[in-house]
This record gives C-alpha cells, structure tokens and sequence, in this order.
C-alpha cells in the first residue's frame, strides 16, 4: 500500500496551481505585462489583484508571466543536470576505479563553490542573462546528480541479474542503461524535484542582483529588486514575488519528500 | 591517525587544484584582451604588448597556469582593474566584516536550532509537533533575500529597530553594529534553521530508539534527564556535519544579503566587480571563498572523526 503523505497532496496541489497559471500565462493575463495600466504603487484591489509596480503594471499579470520564466529555467537547469549527471554517474560507478576517481574528483571541486559563486563566475564571464543563468545552474546541479546516479550504480551493479547478462553476453552499455539506469530513478526523480526548488531559488537571487533575467522580461527575483526602493509607499509590492518564489520552492520541496516517502514506504 | 591525516591533506590539495584549475580556465575563455580590459581602449599598441609582456599573456597557456598557481599560492592574485590595488589587500580589508556576519548568523542558528530541534522531537505526532514541521518547511523555501527585505521592512521602517542601510562597523561601536548585524543575521538564519531542526529532529529520534536510552529507563532516569545527558550528545554529532555543509551556505547567502544591507563585505566587493567586469577581482575572490569554504570543511570532517570514534567508514557512498 503507498502512502500518500500531506507532503505529497501540497505538494502536488501547489505545483499543478503553479503550472496551471503558468500555462494560462501563455493565453491569457488580466493586463499587459509592459503597458502602464495605473497610476504607480497602487495597492491590491479588485481592478489589480496585487497592485501596481513602480512603472504602473499591474503586478499580476507579471507574476504570471514571471512563472514562465521560473519553469523555463528550473526544467532546463534540472534538464541540464541531469543528462550530464547521469552520463558521469553511470560511467563513474560502472566502469571502474579511475574514472570513478576522476569523474568524483571533478564533482567534489564543482561542489566545493559555494551558493551561488559559480553561477556569479559564469556570467562574470559569459554575460547576464536568463540564457546564462540557465546554463550556470544546470552546471551546477551535475554533481548532485551524479553522486546519486553514481552510488544506485555500485549498488546495483552487485546485483545477481547483472552479472548474469554480462555472462550472456549483452553489451555493457546496454546493459548500463536498460538494466541498471531504470532501477535507480526514484531517487533522481527526488532530487530532480528538489533540484527545481533550488535553481528557482537560485536564479531568483541572480535575477534579484540584476544579473538574470533582464527587464522588461519579468522576472520574481527581479520584481523583488524593484520592490526595495519603494517600501515606505507600496509595502505590497514586495509581498507578492517574494511569496510566489516561497510557494513554489515549498510546492516542489514537498513534493519530493512525498515522493521519497512512497518511495521508502514500498 | 596519522595515515588518515596524511590522505585528508592530499585530498584536500587537489580539490583545492581542481578548483583553481576550473577558476583559471573559465577567465580564460573570456572573449576581449586582459591588456585592453586594464589599460583602457586608448592604450596604443606599443603599451599593450609591453603590458602583455609584463603579465605574461605571450607564453604559452600551461606556463601560465603553473605562473598562475604559483602567485595564487603566494596571495598574489593580481591587481584590481578598477582600484589599481592589489586584489589581496582589497579582500583583506573585507573579510572581517563578512565572517563577523557569517560567525553570528552561525551562533544564532545553533542557538535558535537545537531548542527547536528538541521540542520538535518531544512532541513529534502531536499538534505541535506537526505544526512545527509545516513552519520547517516554509522556513526552509523562504529566500533569504526577501526574509532580508521583509525584516528591513518590518524591524526597520516600521518598528524602527534600526536603521536600514546605516550600518556600523563592530570595531567603532559593538552594540549597535551588532544591533544592525542582527538582523540580516536573522535573515540568513532562518532557513539554516529550518534545515538544521530537520536533521537534528530524526537525528534525536533515531537516538531515543537505541538501546541506552531503554537502559536509562531502567535506572530510573527521567526523559529530560535522559535527553540532555545521552541522547543530545550523540545526535548532535551528525549535526556537526551539517553545520560544516552551512557554513558554504550562509557564506553563498551573505553574497546577496550584504547588497540588501549595505554591508562593505566580502559579497559586495563581488557584486560590484562583476557589474564591472573587473576580472582579476572575481577571479581572486572567487578562487579565495572557494578554498575558504574547501578548508572549512576538511577542519569540520577532522573534528567530525576525532569526536565520534565510531565512524570509519569510506568518504563516499
């Protein structure tokens, strides 16, 4: 029997309301993302949802929007992560102990930068941007994904099965990736939720030092920036961002917990 | 002892390679000429190959790698482009206030922690318990940066507990820069909070399971007395690591949180050498907060082994 935690139902529920208005986006919002709509700072009403920003957009219409930008960049990062994660975990744990050496060695370095310095470095030298950013975080999500593809791998290469099809003959790469690789997907899977939560996370803090996406392109961090300089007059604007970005980081937190727990449970 | 020691330190070396590898070979796949970068789009030609000769951008790229490390480890990382001073004295100057941030957001997340931590695992199940694993979970999606903005907004503009943006050095006057360090303190803190009180939570509870505990009993020892005095000590011992794992945290989060709250720290300094594009900064900076947290880490791993005896088992799996 799986065990359906709450973790699994809010989370679940947050990340489908996310996509939901993230999809709608792309359709359909109350108001134009770059035209001045009102009068600047004004607070939540029935006419603007969340307000108006320091331009007089309405700052609804850019939170949806803005969720595109968040799936954009967390589903590639993670994308990013872990085909090449993978590529090295697998080769790391299957072919043996100087690749294993190596590759881990490498992966330790990656790891050893911490928050968000490696990101920082790459678009010191390769330019702001959300395209760079993406790249950045994606790099930097590698590591953990290869541990974890790297430790299923010595695992499960001890198994009976696998030795019996090396003895039969079946190549090792086939063997690699039809015989062990579907074995090890639930904790992937886990750290593939978990790893979203972080580059949003991440990306929002680039986009907040203005080195992310770039306006008029909306973006939650970058919203949060703007916020700053208006406190005294429009306390609002700074609620809405900041409470998306918390919301879907907790959505897709939980959701990996609930899926691990299935996971455990079973 | 002595072996293990002795592969700790080979180990950590070549992280420490790699990582200065990795930095030195990004700056180099820089578009644009290091010499038109330092001496100005007007520099004629004569100056700039003498400048490219002086830093000796003519030789070939593994000679100027083993150059490179070879500064690197003397602390000379090379001069600012926008300071014109040496990149190592420009860090030197920051680094206090950046650990004096990172030292008390430390404290108040072990201090705020732990008591947490233990009254999560005493009422763990009930109401309380749970309710505290919802605010852990919120705690741990909140962004720093927006906690750091709200507490500006909330301590500082509304309750006026400080004023947001004046900050005060600690050498100048230690109450009230500590007052003012509080509070993006406080920000960075919570978070780590949240994440420590996860660990700590099924540390303590995998603890209570073992056998000593059910012996306390026995004796005739109460829960608390249980707790305090067994328990709390050996689950701590995994929440050393942890707290070795936060340490790169918060020194990553005081990058964004020092612009938030005009802290002249070590964030700032990499903040404003990127938007300038001032490269021998970044390179430094980053290469000497890498190896910071590189450091710290192996420190923590040896105290890690010398206080828990029991553990030896391999570094990875």
């Amino acid at each position: 029997m799986k065990r359906v935690s709450w973790e699994l139902r809010i989370g679940l529920v947050l990340v489908l309301l996310l996509l939901l208005m993230c999809l709608v986006s792309f359709f359909y919002t109350p108001y134009g993302t770059n035209q001045e709509v009102a009068a600047k700072y004004q607070p939540p009403s029935s006419t603007f949802l969340f307000g108006t920003d320091n331009l007089g957009r309405d700052v609804f219409s850019r939170i949806m929007v803005g969720s595109q930008t968040v799936f954009l960049v967390g589903f590639i990062s993670v994308a990013i992560g872990l085909v090449f994660g993978v590529l090295l975990g697998s080769v790391a744990g299957f072919a043996g102990k100087w690749a294993d050496e190596i590759i881990m060695r490498l992966m330790d370095a990656m790891m050893s930068f911490p928050g968000i310095l490696f990101a920082l470095m790459y678009v010191a030298v390769f330019g702001f941007g959300i395209f760079n950013a993406t790249v950045a975080l994606g790099i930097m999500a590698i590591p953990k994904f290869a541990r974890i593809t790297r430790s299923g791998f010595m695992q499960v290469k001890q198994e009976p099965y696998i030795d019996m099809a090396r003895s039969v003959g079946v190549p090792k790469i086939r063997i690699m990736f039809v015989h062990i690789l579907p074995n090890i997907i639930s904790p992937l899977i886990v750290a593939a939720s978990m790893g979203f939560a972080t580059a949003i996370l991440a990306e929002a803090g680039l986009s907040y030092l203005g080195l992310g996406v770039q306006p008029p392109d909306p973006s939650w961090g970058r919203m949060l920036k703007d916020s700053q300089n208006s406190f005294l007059s429009a306390p609002h604007y700074a609620l809405a961002p900041g409470l998306m970005i918390t919301l879907t980081v907790l959505g897709f937190n939980l959701l990996g917990d609930g899926i691990r727990d299935i996971k455990d449970v079973k | 002892m002595p072996v293990y020691l002795l592969k700790k330190a080979a180990s950590l070396l070549l992280t420490l390679a790699l990582v200065a590898v990795i930095t030195f070979f990004i700056f180099e796949i820089l578009p644009g000429d290091a010499a038109l970068l330092r001496l100005g789009i007007d520099a004629t030609d004569v100056q700039i190959e003498a400048y490219r000769k002086e830093i000796g951008l003519d030789r070939p790229i593994f000679v100027r790698l083993g150059n490179w490390f070879l500064r690197a480890f003397r602390g000379d990382f090379g001069i600012s482009n926008r300071f014109d001073l040496p990149v190592i004295e420009l860090i030197r100057s920051r680094v206090a206030v950046t650990t004096q941030l990172t030292v008390l957001t430390l404290f108040l997340t072990v201090v705020i922690g732990i008591p947490i931590s233990l009254l999560s695992a005493k009422y763990r199940g009930r109401l309380s318990g749970v309710a505290l694993g919802v605010v852990t979970q919120i705690g741990m999606a909140i962004p720093t940066f927006w906690l750091g903005i709200l507490a500006t907004y909330l301590f500082g503009l509304i309750l006026g507990w400080f004023t947001p943006g004046a900050y005060v050095p600690l050498s100048t006057d230690l109450f009230r820069g500590l007052s003012y360090l509080m509070f993006p303190a406080l920000a960075l803190a919570i978070p780590r909070v949240a994440v420590l009180v996860r660990y700590t939570r099924s540390s303590i509870l995998d603890e209570w399971g073992q056998d000593y505990v059910r012996t306390g009993y026995a004796k005739g020892l109460s829960t608390d007395k249980i707790m305090f005095r067994h328990v709390l000590r050996n689950s701590l011992i995994p929440t050393l690591t942890i707290l070795g794992m936060m340490v790169a945290e918060i020194l990553g989060g005081t990058l964004i949180i020092e612009q938030i709250y005009n802290i002249p720290g070590l964030g700032k300094l990499l903040i404003s050498g990127i938007s300038a594009r001032d490269f021998p900064l970044v390179q430094g900076m980053v290469l000497y907060i890498a190896f910071l947290v590189i450091v710290i880490h192996v420190l923590l791993d040896i105290a890690y082994k010398l206080i828990d005896p029991r553990v030896n088992r391999e570094e990875r799996i």
